[in-house]
């Protein structure tokens, strides 16, 4: 017998540990069948002085409680073949429902009161916090290596309101196929300054020692982020050679000058990898069709100045 | 026996250190007495500052290559302190209330670190948020309560806390609808101000008494609508609502008794704009004192 509820106690605590993906905690699990029980015997009292009296939103409170403290026990009590998915099947929605249900029950209403006490006392020492760790430790990472990722890291304000309220750039947490827990894999850029190079000005390959070598644009794009891939599971976090190495492919369109005697107006467009483009360019003046390799960031050049004595 | 609680502390806007609690620390052990509590800081400084250069007012590096090609003023602003602390204390509040993906982040980032920092004392747990950590901390707090069902901290007290500013431009949130809509990274149901700040109440009234205090000083420009007298003439430098209105207030008091606590402390000038923001001040006035002694006399 004790060997059983030891088992038992086991697999809930591996349950609610693989929650804990990160092992920021430890903490004891072994008192959970038993605040289990104490939870589902304070939720049996109050239902019977309920008796179906009050508001039917406290009804419907009372019965999901119940629901909780029956899927709680049985959680507990039983052997389960993943108990993590029991855990995401069975308790998460529930918890879900009862903090959306908990706002439109009177907060002073003595048994609404008893309830959370022993929801706070039995139950929320179990399972808060840890379910949240996972999940908002995985979507940091990925907001990092949206936004945060090293190389490529100044935008601008106008760049940021484009990510931030068009919504399919900007996070939400409906399922959709170009997102990664909810950060959608599209970036906008916009109105950057980009440094370019030609390396073929249609004829021939350009002397680097000129001037007109060189270029600066204003450019646009729309990038597509490989993101890493996310275990549902348990939150684990694997990069693919595409996320790892070229972490971002994007398209750019853009307009600026050559750096020549006279400033000569191009335009045009580019495929962008990681933190370089290649463009594709039309000088207007020459009437030549230009290739170009271009850094994403006029930030890039900076720490080149010195370099050419700048 | 009462457990020892643990205080963590927020800072707001400006340019806070990984050790700007020990001055709160120093208040606060002078105030109520050593040993009966630890104080740790939640410092979120290092998440604000990416968002700072990662979407600046002005890109330095830009001003530093332009300068290389002679033209040199706008390297001269940027590098200028006045300009620094300008951006420093514009881009907080833009890059948590204004753009949505980067409040995201925050938050995030935030409820990561309170994790970490309070470990499993989170049963001992009194926070007390100043300026935009004071609109910061309801968001993750409620955040936790929707996905856990309750949440375990003794109390929180909110100083000067611009949660009552309303926004200006429509579509674009202020921290009270971030509390309330998806933004806050769930598909919750949409609330109405009021009703986001009454089941925001409600939260704590579960808990039981004076579990939530806002502490408002009504010349403090971030939290109140203060009209400042210049040139003989009443002023309102801030065109926009940043205080609660009285109606919000009613609401609060109406469904957590005892959580507006309202002073008035120092002149309404511009000059004093930072003297009825400071922290110290707040820590020093008996309204917290009252509030933050019965979180560390009650249990959780």
């Amino acid at each position: 017998m004790k060997t059983n509820v030891c088992r038992q106690t086991r697999l809930v605590c591996s349950a609610l540990m693989l929650l804990l993906a990160t092992g920021a905690f430890t903490q004891d699990w072994s008192g959970f069948p038993a605040g289990a029980a104490a939870y589902g015997a304070e939720v049996s009292a109050i239902n019977r002085e309920h008796a179906g009296a009050g508001p039917e939103s406290l009804t419907r409170f009372l019965e999901l409680a119940t629901q909780l403290a029956s899927v709680l026990e049985q959680l507990a009590g039983d052997f389960v073949d993943d108990p993590g998915q029991a855990y995401d099947d069975l308790v998460a929605p529930l918890i879900a429902e009862r903090s959306a249900l908990v706002d439109s029950v009177d907060p002073a209403n003595m048994l609404v009161r008893r309830e959370d006490t022993a929801y706070a006392e039995y139950v929320d020492p179990f399972i808060d916090r840890n379910v949240m760790i996972p999940e908002t430790r995985v979507r940091n990472e990925l907001f990092e290596r949206k936004y945060f990722h090293g190389e490529d890291d100044n935008g601008n304000l106008f760049e940021a309101i484009l990510n931030s309220y068009l919504p399919f750039l900007r996070y939400d947490s409906e399922d959709a196929w170009y997102r990664e827990q909810g950060i959608s894999r599209f970036e906008a850029v916009f109105l950057r300054a980009e440094p370019i190079v030609a390396v073929w000005d249609g004829e021939s390959i350009p002397d680097l020692g000129e001037t007109d070598a060189y270029g600066a644009l204003a450019t646009l794009g729309l990038l597509w982020h490989f993101l890493p891939q996310v275990s549902q599971s348990d939150g684990e976090i694997t990069d693919t050679v595409f996320s790892k190495y070229v972490k971002r492919v994007g398209m750019r369109g853009g307009v600026g000058i050559t750096f020549a005697d006279r400033p000569q107006f191009m335009w045009g467009g580019g495929l962008s990898a990681a933190a370089f483009t290649v463009w594709g360019l039309y000088n207007q003046e020459s009437e030549q069709f230009v290739v170009a390799v271009g850094v994403n960031d006029l930030a890039t050049i900076d720490k080149y100045l010195p370099w050419f004595g700048r | 026996m009462r457990s020892k609680k643990l205080v963590v502390v927020v800072h707001g806007i400006g340019d806070a250190k990984e050790t700007f609690y020990r001055s709160w620390e120093s208040t606060l052990h002078a105030n109520h007495g050593d040993g009966r509590f630890d104080v740790t800081g939640l410092c979120w400084e290092p998440a604000l500052d990416k968002v700072k250069e990662r979407y600046p007012l002005i890109r330095v590096d830009l001003a530093r290559v332009l300068a290389a090609y002679e033209l040199p003023q706008l390297k001269a602003i940027v590098e200028g302190s006045t300009y620094k602390k300008l951006e420093d204390h514009v881009m907080d509040v833009i890059g948590y209330v204004g753009l949505p993906d980067m409040s995201a982040y925050l938050r995030d980032w935030c409820l990561n670190k309170l994790f970490s920092i309070i470990g499993d004392r989170q049963r001992d747990v009194v926070i007390v948020a100043h300026s935009l950590g004071a609109a910061m901390i309801p968001h993750i707090l409620w955040y936790d309560r929707l996905k856990t069902g309750a949440i375990p901290y003794v109390g929180v007290i909110l100083l000067a806390s611009p949660l009552g500013i309303r926004s200006p431009v429509r579509g674009v949130p202020d921290p009270l609808t971030l509390l309330a809509n998806e933004t806050l990274l769930i598909r919750a149901k949409k609330m109405s101000r009021n009703e986001t700040l009454r089941n925001f109440a409600k939260m704590w009234t579960r808990k039981g008494d004076r579990r939530l205090t806002f502490v408002i000083n009504k010349n403090d420009i971030v939290c109140s609508d203060v009209a400042y007298t210049i040139g003989g003439r009443k002023v309102d430098l801030i065109p926009v609502q940043q205080g609660l209105s009285v109606e919000e207030k009613r609401i609060l008091e109406e469904t957590h008794p005892g959580s507006i606590k309202e002073f008035i402390a120092g002149e309404p000038k511009p000059g004093k704009i930072n003297e009825n923001h400071d922290i110290h001040m707040y820590l020093n006035r008996s309204e917290f004192k009252e509030a933050f002694e019965y979180l560390l006399n009650v249990d959780v």
